[in-house]
């Protein structure tokens, strides 16, 4: 298991530099499926398996195929140069590291004072032998259809509005700036 | 009695006069005159109709059962408990709900009814007034406001009536907005009234937090009935308002009558009453005459729950009562404009009345108001003739011989007059000789008290005969008074109607034997305000009645013997007394007095914080944080770059500053 | 496993501090929303992991609700981008500077 997870992360990072790091923005789409199904694995050994699928789904097919269309449409090339030794791109990635750092002393400390470092906090009464006992997709839509009813109905309407707003802005009428 | 039925009779009575009021406003003055004419009149008068319904449906049923609550609609509901039961009558329910007993069916008759013959009688009155449609609207809308306040069965809904009743009056005083003198007394009228407002609301809040139930739990209710249900015996300290006489029912009782006093124009708070006479005749013939002044004798039987516990307050209301009763005749002796004689005359009834009350007399108090509306109602609508038939004069030294030129109005006038001094046989003969015999039989401070209101009958007399005589009879002293017209069959047959009900309502408190349902004015409001205490033995109730009746003659006497005659001089008592008379034509100075260490005060220090308090802190200080903001907003803006990276990155910068410091402090 | 745990959050903060550089760093606006996917991408992680941590589906849930409100703002960024692009202008983030004026 901590095989998987080492080269799923390996992967995960190497997808997410190569997105920041590519020169065109074509070999940026690309590293970001990498980055997403290597997230999908990552869920998978979280005992998420329904939100695996739906990454695969949504994020890898539906949202990507997206942006390489638009990049297609659009064909914007390689006309940006992302310089190793530019001066944003060092104090970024110091930032970065100083914010990964900081966060993994926090994690560390919160584990251990709330959890003794183990996987379970046991605090809920959700512990992945239920859950897949009773159905991943089962638990979360029960638990979807009732608890979370408003959020998942404003999340409807959110997805019109965007689907709307999408369609005005689309619309070929003036040029919009 | 059926509650459906009510509920229709209820609805109807409440919302003719609301469309009435609503359809003309919210015209904004389009309407035909011929339609207001007809719909301002006809919606009070189809009230009337529908209260006299409620009358005959109530009279048919025992009296054990002459009472109904009627909830139109619930609001502001956070009762405890569910269902019905008393479970459910605790805690706040501002629910809308009005009250159809024998008491609020007599004064939405005497609202509806004689609100309808003024409203007829001003189809005539304001003919040629170019805002005729805004008239009928503030009346119609008072009449609703009226109706709220005497049908309302929570406390809140009576605050919004009382407060809706002194708006319509403010807009009425105020009606004609072009004469400044208009306007102040309007103003003044308002004001006064506000200050009554608040008794009346702190004694609301004060019930609504001390109201204390059977078990000794708080009630926290709005509910009148409720409240008159648990204020009841009251003898423990834990029920009720606490115990007879405590501290805290004498508080609400003395807070209750601060707002009758204001309504009711009794002192200290009745200065703005003889002021209210700028409004329209017929305005103060229906306001400041026959109903919303009596809202405070209205108020005081209502609750008598609580004045019934409260006899410090009680006696407080009748000395009150009695003295601007006394205070207010006196003045109006000397008064020469027609319609302030009235108003005077009006302040010093009512003070009877709130006298009656005082004294746990309630039915007597109530049916001195019923006999009073009729007959003032009758006074200011035929000095409405008179003022109208000589061009808006006033002033009675302008009159004279009118009685040949405006017979039937002068036939009116007097039946007014007689009805008003209590002669026999007319309706305040009745209501006057039911109120003293009581006052004599129940009086605190008996009988100096009732010594003064027998007094009170020579006044009454003086000053209304005083008019009689010096309007009506003599020379004309003025050209309009010489070719002075009878009023119009519009503005003649309301007073007609009046004069009628002046001389025989006071029949109605005789206990008919075989007339049952109708079985006399007290036992029909028996199921209400219960019986007096005491009653009057046969003895002292002849001896009242003779006093009372001698002392009015007394009272017409000396008005033949000073006008008529003339064997007494007019000048005796401003020679002899000066300072008696001074003092009674100008009105006891109490105006001067409150201008003096009221207004003045009042003025001098908003003129103080005008020029001392305004520029220099209040605007000093704005404008420095004006200034300073606009200085911090200078400096800021050279961070707008307009470079979406540069926002993102500060953005990040911080949240990443933020996480540094949690982690610092965490580890 | 246990041991494994603080690496999914560390991963998790990693993942966004790499899309963060990506936002200030790159001018193609097609990029910068890739990096923010990245960004919302490693909050889910963290989410999922949080949701297994603590045997309760609200981290799960919320989650799903990430995802929808990434595909709507994909949705309506791309759109936005296509009108400028549409516009004649190039896509570079450091010309696209109205806001200033």
């Amino acid at each position: 298991m901590t095989v998987i997870f080492g080269i799923a992360a390996g992967l995960a990072l190497v997808g997410a530099l190569g997105v920041v790091l590519s020169q065109r923005t074509l070999y940026s789409a690309l590293s970001l499926v990498v980055n997403m199904v290597s997230l999908a694995v990552l869920f998978l050994l979280l005992d998420a398996q329904f939100l695996a699928a739906v990454q695969i789904i949504v994020y890898a097919g539906a949202v990507m195929v997206l942006f390489v269309f638009i990049i297609a449409l659009l064909s914007p090339g390689a006309e940006e140069r992302v310089h190793p030794l530019e001066v944003r791109l060092l104090l970024g990635g110091l930032a970065a590291v100083v914010f990964t750092l900081v966060i993994g002393r926090l994690t560390l400390n919160g584990i251990t004072v709330a959890g003794n470092g183990r996987l379970h906090g046991g605090l809920g009464p959700f512990a992945p032998t239920v859950v897949n006992a009773h159905g991943q997709v089962q638990t979360l839509g029960e638990q979807l259809f009732t608890t979370y009813l408003l959020p998942f109905e404003v999340t409807s309407l959110l997805l019109l509005v965007a689907a709307v707003g999408a369609v005005y802005l689309s619309k070929r009428r003036r040029p919009l700036l | 009695m059926n509650p459906t039925f009510t509920l229709v009779l209820a609805a109807i009575v409440l919302g003719l006069p609301t469309a009435g009021f609503l359809v003309n406003a919210l015209t904004f003055g389009k309407l035909p005159k011929a339609v207001v004419a007809w719909m301002g009149p006809g919606v009070v008068l189809g009230s009337f109709v529908a209260a006299v319904v409620a009358l005959v449906a109530m009279m048919s049923r025992p009296p054990s059962d002459r009472g109904i609550t009627i909830v139109f609609w619930h609001w502001l509901n956070a009762s405890v408990g569910s269902g019905g039961g008393v479970a459910a009558q605790a805690g706040l329910n501002a629910n809308f709900s009005v009250r159809i007993d024998p008491l609020s069916v007599l004064m939405m008759l005497v609202i509806t009814g004689i609100g309808g013959l003024i409203h007829v009688y001003s189809v005539g009155y304001m003919d040629h007034d170019r805002s005729f449609n805004r008239f009928f609207a503030y009346m119609n809308l008072f009449v609703t406001s009226m109706l709220v306040l005497v049908m309302s069965n929570t406390l809140v809904f009576l605050i919004i009536g009382w407060a809706m009743v002194a708006f319509a009056s403010y807009a009425l005083i105020a009606f004609w907005y072009e004469r400044k003198s208009a306007v102040v007394a309007g103003r003044k009228a308002f004001v006064t009234q506000v200050i009554g407002d608040v008794g009346l609301v702190l004694a609301a809040f004060l019930i609504f937090l001390n109201l204390r139930g059977p078990s000794g739990r708080l009630l926290h209710t709005v509910n009148m009935q409720t409240i008159f249900d648990n204020v009841g015996p009251g003898a423990h300290f834990h029920q009720g308002l606490g115990p007879v006489g405590g501290g805290m029912v004498t508080a609400i009782g003395i807070l209750l009558f601060l707002g009758a006093a204001a309504k009711s124009a009794q002192w200290p708070l009745h200065t703005w009453l003889p002021d209210a006479m700028e409004g329209p005749t017929p305005v103060s013939a229906l306001i400041h005459a026959a109903t919303m002044v009596t809202a405070g004798v209205y108020l005081v039987a209502r609750f008598h729950p609580i004045y019934q516990q409260a006899p410090i307050a009680a006696s407080l209301v009748a000395a009150i009562g009695i003295g601007t009763a006394l205070m207010a005749g006196f003045i109006g002796c000397t008064q020469y404009d027609i319609k302030r004689v009235i108003a005077y005359s009006t302040m010093s009834q009512i003070g009877l009345m709130i006298f009656a009350v005082g004294v746990g007399a309630y039915s007597a108090g109530m049916f001195q108001l019923v006999a009073h509306a009729c007959f003032k109602a009758l006074l200011f609508l035929a000095a409405g003739n008179v003022i109208h038939a000589i061009n808006d004069e006033q002033d009675i030294r302008a009159m004279g011989g009118l009685s040949q030129r405006m017979k039937w109005t002068f036939a009116c006038f007097t039946v007014g007059a007689l009805a008003l001094s209590g002669i026999p046989f007319f309706a305040g003969f009745f209501s006057k000789e039911e109120l003293l015999s009581n006052g004599l039989a129940l009086g605190p401070a008996v009988p100096w008290l009732w010594l003064v209101g027998v007094t009170v009958n020579v006044l009454t007399s003086f000053y209304i005969f005083r008019v009689v005589w010096v309007a009506f009879k003599g020379e004309p002293r003025s050209e309009a008074a010489a070719h002075a017209h009878e009023a119009p069959p519009v503005m003649l047959i309301p007073v007609v109607v009046l004069a009628g009900l002046a001389a025989v309502v006071g029949f109605l408190n005789i206990d008919f034997a075989g007339f049952a349902p109708v079985t006399g004015f007290t036992s029909f409001l028996r199921p209400v305000l219960g019986v007096p205490s005491h009653q009057p033995s046969d003895l002292v109730g002849g001896l009242a009645l003779l006093a009372g009746v001698v002392l009015s003659l007394g009272g017409v006497g000396i008005v033949w013997a000073v006008y008529g005659k003339a064997v007494i001089s007019r000048e005796l008592v401003p020679r002899r007394l000066p300072w008696l008379y001074q003092l009674s034509y100008n009105r006891c100075y109490w105006d001067e007095l409150y201008d003096y260490t009221l207004v003045r005060p009042v003025a001098a220090l908003a003129r103080g914080v005008r020029t001392i308090l305004e520029p220099d802190v209040v605007d000093a200080a704005v404008a420095g944080v004006r200034d300073a903001i606009a200085t911090l907003a200078d400096d800021f803006r050279t961070f707008q770059t307009g470079f979406l990276k540069d926002y993102a990155l500060v953005f990040f910068f911080f949240a990443l500053v933020g996480l540094v410091v949690l982690g610092l402090r965490l580890t | 496993m246990s041991g494994m745990f603080p690496g999914f959050l560390i991963l998790s903060a990693a993942l966004f501090a790499i899309g963060a550089v990506g936002v200030l760093v790159r001018r193609n606006p097609l990029v910068v929303f890739m990096s923010i996917e990245l960004m919302l991408n490693a909050a889910n992680l963290a989410l999922i992991t949080y949701a297994r941590y603590t045997d309760t589906m609200a981290g799960q849930i919320f989650a799903l609700f990430v995802i929808a409100v990434a595909a709507s703002e994909v949705v309506v960024g791309l759109a936005l981008i296509t009108g400028v692009y549409r516009s004649g202008r190039r896509l570079d983030l450091d010309e696209l500077s109205e806001m200033s004026e």
